[in-house]
């Protein structure tokens, strides 16, 4: 099984590695940058934030409560969970272990109205990071990136570049952005966003 | 491009959402004891109002929640924003169903997010 | 005749000017096809000349889907003797040579139908012609004088309330188009209708260079040229509920993607105004000619975004309908029982428009 798991892990590749070399050229780091984080643990997490065993549960599986106030996130060493709506998040986690968090939730949630369900490989992220990333994404996005409005720990389902993502603030130093993108659409997005950051990067 | 206030992720841009149509249309308990004029009521016939309108939005793009908003179809003035299943905020110049609902004030529970 | 506000300045000063028959269902084709004839004669029966320009409207289709369903089209047209032709991409390029075909492009052009007797007429000369034609033959057209109320006695129309004093009447039509609900409000009963914004716009003019009239549901635009040079363009309604006749700017941006896509010689084109007019949708994209529920009150309505390419089948159908009390064979399926009874006609493939 072990064996099996390691070979699945060395044919694996996530959707951005065909263009990950552009994107390391079209980065600059005084100015913005880009990169995939490949293959992180995703789990969809359904229930009522306001049942204390629900909550536990989910406390004991991932070391984190999931956040009742809307559109933020919980963030703990490697693990986040992000809001994504009243009765809904997003686990997300290193790569390599979905499959020990969600037997720990599944185990948890068992016997409560609640679930936990694998979206490892439904979306991809990509981390635009540097003084010009807010900028980049303002050149196709609607919602407002002012710190002010959009501060550090927030996420937002939205839309870049008629593109369906959430959007986390991550770090604001250096301004840090996370776009959860769909895997199918992670393509469009990285090439729409090198072109938006082409003039940001002299050497070009 | 209308601004709607969606009531667990705050203000948004249009593009976010998608549109139900006509709020407040109780599918028919029993359809198969309804004349087909009733039936034909339940699923074409529709107020259409010229002013304030019922209507539902759901938020697509963001926390995909159904929501109703009351909204005047003739200045596309949002007056209201409320929960499925929350008491109907009175319309401008429309009595209130339970006198401790006044005009404009969203259901206690809501909660703002980003932008607020 | 009553107008609330000018001769055409509601929805037939604000529409894309394209007249067409190419629909699926016989009893649309045939209702169409009597306008596009009617249409053909209008300015020597007007004396009035409305620019019928009778230069060809292609549908592209852009999937294999399409494909089949315009093809089907095709067929269904040219069996009720509608002019109609399915057009290879190549056969596409050379009746507009300004369209991109090539292969690579997001969503390529697979065909189109084609009928070479569709075109456009100028909008507000038809609206023009048809008062001039109407007042000469002893119409009285009361302009500003807007219908407050319906007076019925006994389930019976008697005469409607405006905003210039009551008027006696034995028989009343409504062709009310986007406020059609609000005067059948004024009778009691409800219509299957939603009120959208349908919004269009012009481009700067330009030296002659398109030569038909595009239309496209899967990118989703259409256009074509006006005689003073401006690209008339329009593509979908809003989504929402509007007496407006104004929408968002989204649908706007979709409308320019979708042009630039078909056409990328116009990539550069400035746009001078936009506008938009209120549009009453029915469930299936056909239109309502029926009587009501009240006596003697009938309505021509749920035209939805292509009534004008109807207007003189329209007129000439519904005056039948009025002078009768009963429908014409041409509008006799397009009654508001059929809501009822389920028979509905669903154009939606040839109303070309999505909603």
């Amino acid at each position: 099984m072990a064996e099996l798991d390691t070979r699945a892990r060395d044919l694996r590749f996530s959707p951005l590695e065909a263009v990950s070399h552009r994107l390391v050229a079209a980065s600059a780091t005084d100015s913005v940058s880009a990169t995939e984080l490949p293959f992180t643990t995703q789990i969809g997490l359904r229930g009522d934030a306001s049942d204390a065993a629900f909550v536990k549960a989910v406390k004991a599986a991932i070391g984190l409560a999931p956040p009742s106030e809307a559109c933020t996130v919980a963030v703990k060493g490697d693990n986040r969970i992000l809001w994504l709506g009243p009765d809904e998040w997003l686990v997300v986690a290193p790569d390599d272990v979905e499959g020990a968090l969600l037997a720990k939730l599944e185990k948890g949630l068992a016997k409560l109205g609640a679930v936990a369900i694998d979206l490892t490989g439904n979306r991809t992220v990509i981390e635009l990071s540097g003084p010009s990333a807010r900028a980049v994404l303002e050149k196709g996005c609607y919602h407002d990136m002012h710190p002010r409005a959009f501060p550090v720990g927030r996420v937002v389902g939205t839309l870049i570049a008629h593109t369906q993502l959430f959007l986390e603030r991550a770090s604001d130093n250096p301004e840090t952005f996370r776009l959860y993108v769909r895997s199918s659409f992670a393509r469009h997005m990285a090439e729409w966003l090198m072109d938006a950051m082409a003039e940001f990067n002299e050497s070009n | 491009m209308l601004l709607i206030d969606c009531p667990y992720c705050g203000e948004r841009p249009e593009i976010e959402f998608s549109y139900g149509g006509e709020a407040h249309i109780a599918r028919p308990e029993n359809p198969g004891a309804l004349s087909d004029k009733e039936w034909a009521d339940f699923l074409f016939m529709r107020g259409n109002q010229k002013g304030a309108f019922r209507e539902r939005w759901i938020h697509t793009q963001g926390c995909r929640r159904w929501f109703n908003v009351l909204r005047d179809t003739t200045s596309h003035e949002i007056y209201a924003v409320y929960k499925i299943g929350a008491p109907k905020p009175p319309a401008p110049g429309e009595k209130p169903v339970a006198a401790k609902k006044p005009a404009a004030k969203k259901p206690a529970a809501l909660k703002k997010g980003a932008g607020k | 005749m009553l107008e609330k506000g000018w001769i055409g300045g509601g929805n037939t000063g604000r529409n894309t000017t394209i007249v067409r028959s190419n629909y699926l269902f016989d009893e649309s084709a045939h209702l169409y096809e009597k306008s596009l004839q009617l249409f053909e004669q209008l300015s020597q029966e007007l004396n009035y000349n409305v620019m019928m320009s009778q230069r060809g409207v292609m549908n592209l289709a852009h999937n294999l889907h399409d494909v089949r369903e315009s093809k089907r089209r095709v067929f269904a047209n040219k069996l009720n003797g509608v002019d109609a032709e399915w057009l290879e991409p190549e056969e596409v390029k050379a009746f507009c040579p300004i369209i991109d075909i090539s292969p690579d492009a997001r969503y390529p052009v697979m065909g189109a139908t084609l009928q070479k007797r569709a075109g456009v007429a100028r909008h507000d000369a038809v609206a023009w012609g048809f008062a001039r034609g109407a007042d000469a033959r002893g119409v009285d057209i009361i302009q500003n004088c807007e219908v407050t109320g319906l007076r019925i006695d006994n389930g019976r129309i008697v005469g409607v309330e405006t905003t210039k004093g009551f008027i006696g009447a034995k028989k009343v039509g409504s062709v009310a188009a986007g406020h059609t609900s609000v005067i059948c409000g004024m009778a009691g009963f409800r219509v299957p209708l939603t009120s959208h914004p349908l919004q269009a716009l012009v481009s700067e003019p330009i030296k002659p260079i398109h030569p038909c009239v595009v239309m496209s549901n899967a990118v989703h635009v259409y256009v074509s040229q006006s005689d003073k040079g401006e690209l008339v363009i329009g593509a979908g309604i809003d989504a929402y509920n509007s007496y407006a006749q104004r929408g968002s700017f989204h649908i706007i941006e979709g409308q320019m993607g979708a042009l630039r896509e078909l056409f990328p010689i116009f990539s550069r084109l400035r746009m001078m105004r936009s506008w938009g007019g209120i549009v009453d949708t029915t469930p299936d994209a056909s239109c309502i000619m029926s009587k009501t529920p009240v006596e003697n009150f009938f309505i021509n309505c749920g035209w939805g975004t292509g009534g004008f390419k109807a207007t003189p089948g329209s007129g000439w159908a519904f005056a039948y309908t009025i002078a009768k009390g009963e429908p014409h064979p041409l509008n006799a399926a397009f009654t508001l029982d059929r809501f009822t009874t389920g028979a509905l006609v669903d154009e939606h493939g040839a109303a070309g428009v999505a909603h």
